[in-house]
């Protein structure tokens, strides 16, 4: 066990490390100088932009070397200070990320984990009745086949324009104020409901599709064939055939989850919804090197967590992997 | 211990039938006869009939002022008109084979690329393994969308080339994982034993011994990152980061959404080609199945 | 194999920080240092063949310019442009070879449909010009850095006075980094003498700037540095659902300009809100706001809150109306009627040509109750002389002194001042609190946020309100206005929407949820016509015209130093298409000289009738 997760432990942290190291160094290995854009954008005149510019160089730590900068991103990572934003100056840009993401997790973590739970449910039960997996999956592939953005247009036109019945934009009312109250909370609901369901629809399709076709292999596998020549019953069989076979969408669904943090881009592009994609592209198009880190590392950091927690629930939950990892052979 | 791997849509663990050249026939016959293989090929193949004859037919250029603003499909405009007067149909048919191109250049360099990592890792084991993956994990990791928006703020001119080889670049993590879990299981067989006792390059008995068997699953994998490549390319045109000087199906959505098409009710312009590429790749998805079930002739019974 | 294996990812590593490095644009030690000294060897040369050129080839091509491929071919086959190779794009009269792109950047969809018809036209008239699109930030760099080919661009803005625009058009010095304007680089002294001369004369005195301007437009007009090509609008599209009697051109409507764009607050848009009326029998409905005590606005923020200061300009468009609604300035200005407007100033007049001397209105008071006085404005406009980065420190090259005469009173003092620029200045610069400001550091001053900001204006700020896509404004129940000039806000509340594309805000406006929006929506026309939403003009171009949009040549490359060849490009370009097609009709074709039709007095029609 300590070998297995010492082992673990060290490759996390050299990928953090490698990871971190590569978002630092990508935004400035970018064209333009973030200062330059940063005062061409405040239409200063000559002589006071020069004034401006050694004050801003030396805001954003950009007069020491470059060495030294990449030790100044370490010590400041370790303190929580993720830097000044350039597009948003002088905002920071810790406060930036951490006043989108609760939009972003409110979407997709509902969404993640129900179109998991949901397309896994209706794979296995594609899985062993004929009529479902002529109908349910076509359907499934369809939908993991089906552009997203595409589909999220048309549901926020039908739905939102046409019968009028959900809003389309923003994560609450442009009349409502935020607090604790009932009539809040349903308006947020009611703008969160058209953009998780285009992401649950999106993601129902593919879990129900890898369902499937791991409960197959598993239903083929020798086991399966010895418990039912045992004349077990086939609830039982189906039973040990889908813990086998959630195990692989376990790790798809690290991943998944892991993508949180990088916010639904076109999501938020396509519904009006504040988060981190947006952010993401704007820090892009604007050259603004300390936001896009800031980003990234949010990212970064989020993926490698969720992958080490699908690792521990892993091992927790597979038995085989305990004992390969004892020595043993599964 | 073997770690699972996962790929979203199908997996094979443990049994890969072993395919030998005369069973070739054997595949394409029952291949023909599966429902699912006909009607997704069937379904890809108009599409690309579709982009060869498409623009014998039409005699306009995609981005020109030939018409009326907004005109529903008629008999003159056969897709009706953009709101800039532009020819739906035109930009329709070169579309496709934009999207096509896309496919065909980002997914098989993708396959390619996560093939030579998937079989190299899953072969050596050892550091060797442990280095790749890492590799794979941090390409994972790194938000790909946002490299590639990165990258696209260096060009300033991109075109379907350039999309295709960031696709490509950027995709290949599944197929490796995948590839890998294959290898893992089959280097353990006799016959791979057998070549390695006899003295054979690493490389060779991977490229004479591996790989023909998982031809089924290689072609699976190709077809798997295809129908993504097509889908991350529409994606990317939908944002705007798609080739500056030419049209695609994402493009076309794109320019659709930016006029508001929908809201003066010019379905014309925006429908057609989301739906092209839901066709075309579920098409691929569902013939993908169809040939899990070839291959796999357990599965057939289903 | 290993060896292979690991030979290919060092090759791999080594090339990736090659190309890395050789990529990298990150400099600590950059251009703008030498900002205020340099000037480039490219310029000199530039100005030199420039100067040179414009005295022989200049003067016998025509004055002004329309859309004429004729005309345009045939000034480049006298020029000495000839199509050598047979591909159908000219090569220079040396025989080398032209390779050009016009760029806008990526995403502002009108201006990349445009920058397509400009170089489909201009390839039909045999000049090889391509279109790109760069991001924002990729595009301003090669802008300000004189690195591309053309470029469309709009600096400049509704004004009282040419002046401001010919020093955009006409930036001066040339250093390296052009980021006011000139960004082709057009060096003629004998231009930027006038331009300094137009500074120089009173903002009263029509008959003496048209007399300079008719000089600067001659050489504009002969030299072509620049292609004006049509009017940016105004745009302002409106719904009567809610609130009603907005400004239109019909006859008996307020004539403000319906705008929240950052600096339109004091060209009209503030005026208007006093004109608004709430229409009859709206339910408040369910939300914290009353709808029937809300405005809701669309198109003026593009971006989150960055700040409340009202001295760092360019991020106000995150919070337009830091400026207008919160802040004031002096006078405002009516580009409709081309009248100043006392406002936070009760008079202003030069008692003799070095001496301005401002009455300040009293019974003003600042949002935390302390009365607004001479002291807060002396203090505001010293801002500029204590701190060199303050965006209107330049004024003090010639302002010398200010006087208090009296709690009321102000004297400003001159040496050779530049009238033109005071006198923008005095419905642009806002006045801040002396009394919270004077302890602030010159960075406080220069780049804070100015929490809990105390204004003046009509509105305050709602922080509660704030949302990461909406910033909200609270009237302000003691505004002076609404005792001293009888004025009234009608809106309780201002909801400033920012929307992630066209899409939305066309849907939002289709089902009443915005009142007014001024972001440009394609093919709005549409719904004008079909009466959900009200423009200025009821019929084309439908918007009031803002800003010009030119296409910038970089004088520093060749041919573009060619006026002849710049000449022929303007001829070339099928501003029709632009205006009918790629803005269907929503805004108009552009004066050559450029200016805007509200400064239609002092465009010298002799010159164009040539």
């Amino acid at each position: 066990m300590r070998r297995y997760f010492g082992r673990k432990i060290i490759i996390y942290i050299s990928t953090f490390f490698l990871a971190v190291t590569i978002d630092w160094a990508i935004p400035r290995f970018m064209p333009g100088n973030p200062v330059v854009n940063l005062l061409s954008r405040t239409a200063l005149r000559a002589e006071s932009a020069q004034a401006m510019y050694s004050y801003y160089t030396r805001a954003f730590g950009l007069d020491v070397p470059v060495w030294k900068q990449y030790l100044n991103f370490w010590n400041a990572l370790f303190h929580g200070d993720l830097g000044t934003s350039v597009l948003l100056f002088p905002q920071k840009v810790a406060t930036i990320i951490m006043k989108a993401v609760p939009y972003d997790a409110f979407l997709l973590i509902p969404a993640i984990l129900l179109s998991f739970y949901a397309g896994n449910k209706f794979g296995a039960f594609a899985a062993r009745n004929k009529w479902l997996d002529n109908t349910i999956l076509p359907l499934g592939y369809i939908l993991t086949a089906t552009p997203y953005m595409w589909l999220g247009i048309l549901l926020a036109w039908s739905l939102g324009i046409v019968a009028g019945i959900f809003p389309f934009a923003s994560a609450y009312s442009f009349s409502m104020v935020p607090s604790f109250s009932l009539a809040f909370i349903l308006d947020l609901l009611h703008h969160w409901f058209l953009p998780f369901i285009s992401l649950f629809l999106i993601g129902f399709g593919g879990w129900a599709i890898g369902m499937r076709n791991m409960i197959i292999y598993e239903l083929e596998a020798d086991y399966s064939h010895y418990l039912e020549a045992l004349g077990a019953p086939r609830g039982l069989v189906r039973k040990y055939a889908f813990r086998n076979a959630i195990l692989p969408q376990i790790t798809g669904l690290a991943l998944q989850l892991g993508v949180i943090f990088s916010g639904a881009l076109v999501t938020e592009v396509v519904f009006s919804y504040p988060g981190i994609g947006y952010w993401i592209l704007q820090a892009i198009q604007n050259q603004d090197y300390f936001l896009l880190q800031g980003c990234f590392l949010f990212i970064i950091i989020g993926v490698l967590v969720a992958n080490f927690i699908i690792d521990i629930i892993y091992v927790t939950v597979d038995p085989r992997t305990r004992i390969g990892m004892q020595g043993g052979s599964a | 211990m073997i770690e699972q791997m996962n790929i979203k849509k199908s997996e094979k663990i443990d049994k890969i039938p072993i395919i030998k050249p005369k069973k070739i026939n054997e595949f394409l016959y029952f291949a023909f006869r599966n429902n699912r293989v006909r009607v997704g090929l069937g379904v890809v193949l108009f599409f690309l009939l579709l982009t060869f004859i498409g623009p014998l037919l039409t005699h306009y250029k995609w981005d020109a002022y030939i018409g009326p603003f907004s005109v529903p499909p008629s008999s003159l405009y056969w897709m009706g008109t953009t709101s800039y007067g532009q020819d739906v149909f035109t930009q329709f048919v070169l579309g496709l084979k934009a999207t096509f191109l896309v496919g065909v250049i980002g997914g098989g360099l993708g396959t390619f690329i996560g093939v030579m990592v998937g079989f190299i890792a899953g072969y050596r084991g050892g550091m060797v393994d442990e280095g790749l993956n890492m590799i794979t994990n941090i390409v994972l990791v790194i938000p790909t969308f946002a490299i590639l928006l990165i990258i696209a703020a260096y060009l300033k001119v991109r075109g379907i080339f350039v999309e295709s080889l960031f696709i490509g670049f950027t995709a290949w993590p599944w197929a490796a994982r995948a590839v890998r879990a294959q290898t893992f299981s089959l280097r353990s067989r006799d016959f791979v034993d057998m070549a390695r006792m006899s003295g054979m390059k690493p490389l060779k008995i991977i490229f004479t011994e591996i790989a023909p068997n998982m031809m089924s699953y290689l072609l699976m994998t190709f077809i798997l990152q295809f129908g993504g490549a097509i889908l991350i390319a529409a994606t990317l045109d939908f944002i705007g980061l798609g080739p500056t000087n030419a049209i695609s199906l994402g493009l076309m959505m794109n320019y659709a959404v930016l006029s508001g098409a929908l809201i003066y009710r010019a379905w014309w312009w925006f429908v057609p080609p989301g739906f092209a590429i839901m066709a075309i790749v579920g098409s691929l998805y569902i013939m993908n199945v169809g040939l899990d079930e070839v291959f796999n002739p357990k599965l057939r019974e289903m | 194999m290993k060896k292979v294996f690991l030979w290919s990812l060092a090759v791999i590593m080594v090339i990736t920080m090659v190309a890395a490095f050789s990529l990298s644009g990150c400099n600590t030690t950059t251009t703008t240092e030498t900002a205020a000294a340099a000037t480039t060897a490219a310029a000199t040369t530039a100005a030199a063949t420039t100067a040179a050129a414009t005295t022989a080839a200049a003067a016998a091509l025509p004055l002004g310019f329309s859309y004429n491929p004729e005309t345009a071919k045939k000034i480049l086959a006298d020029a000495g442009y000839k199509d050598v190779d047979g591909d159908n794009f000219v090569e220079a009269p040396d025989g080398s070879k032209i390779a050009l792109t016009v760029t806008c950047p990526l995403g502002w969809s009108d201006w990349m449909e445009a920058i397509r018809v400009i170089s489909e036209s201009a390839q039909a008239a045999g000049i090889n010009l391509k279109n790109e699109t760069p991001d924002y930030g990729a595009f301003t760099t090669a802008l300000f850095g004189g690195t591309f080919d053309t470029s469309l661009y709009n600096p400049g803005n509704l004004a009282n006075t040419p002046w401001t625009v010919y020093n955009a058009w006409f930036n001066h010095p040339i250093v390296e980094t052009m980021q006011n304007g000139n960004y082709g680089r057009y060096d003629n002294k004998e231009l930027f003498d006038l331009i300094d001369q137009l500074g120089k004369v009173s903002v009263d005195d029509v008959a003496g700037i048209q007399a300079v301007v008719s000089k600067i437009q001659k050489i504009q007009l002969t030299d072509l540095p620049y292609i004006p090509l049509w009017y940016n609008g105004v745009w302002a599209q409106f719904s009567n659902a809610v609130w009603t009697n907005w400004s239109t051109s019909a006859a008996d409507t307020p004539k403000d300009i319906p705008c929240t764009w950052n600096e339109y607050w004091q060209r009209g848009g503030l005026m208007q809100l006093t004109e608004l009326k709430p229409v009859e029998g709206v339910e408040p409905g369910t939300g914290t706001y009353p709808r029937n005590e809300t405005l809701y606005v669309s198109g003026a923020a593009w971006g989150a809150y960055s700040d409340s200061n009202p001295l760092i300009p360019g991020s106000k468009a995150n919070s337009s109306g830091t400026i207008g609604l919160l802040y004031e300035t002096p006078f405002m200005y009516d580009p409709l009627t081309d009248k100043m407007i006392p406002w936070l100033a009760e008079s202003g007049s030069w008692i003799d040509p070095n001496t301005y001397e401002m009455k300040i209105r009293q019974g003003i008071k600042w949002s935390d109750g302390q009365p607004l006085t001479a002291e807060d404005v002396k203090f505001t406009y010293e801002l500029g002389k204590n701190f060199p980065s303050v965006w209107f420190s330049p004024m003090w090259k010639y302002m010398t002194e200010i006087v208090k005469v009296d709690d009321y009173t102000l004297q400003i003092k001159f040496t050779d001042p530049i009238y033109q620029e005071f006198s923008y200045n005095l419905f642009n610069l806002p006045i801040v609190p002396e009394h919270i400001w004077k302890n602030r550091t010159e960075v406080e001053v220069s780049t804070g946020i100015n929490e809990n900001p105390v204004g003046s204006g009509a509105y305050l700020w709602d922080a509660k309100g704030m949302g990461p896509d909406r910033n909200v404004w609270v009237k302000n129940p003691n505004w002076w206005a609404i005792k001293a000039l009888g004025l009234n806000v009608a809106p309780k509340r201002i909801v400033d929407i920012r929307t992630s594309g066209n899409n939305v805000t066309l849907g939002m406006i289709l089902k009443g949820e915005i009142d007014l929006s001024n972001n440009f929506l394609p093919g709005v026309a549409e719904l004008i016509n079909k009466g959900y939403v009200q423009s200025y003009y009821p019929k084309a171009p439908y918007m009031l015209s803002a800003n010009t949009a030119c296409l910038f040549l970089n004088l520093t490359k060749k041919p573009l130093d060619d006026p002849a060849f710049r000449k022929a490009l303007a001829f070339s370009i099928n501003t029709g298409d632009i205006v009918n097609v790629a803005y269907a009709n929503l805004v108009q074709v552009a004066n050559p000289t450029g200016l805007l039709p509200s400064l239609d007095k002092y465009i010298d029609k002799t010159l164009l009738g040539q």
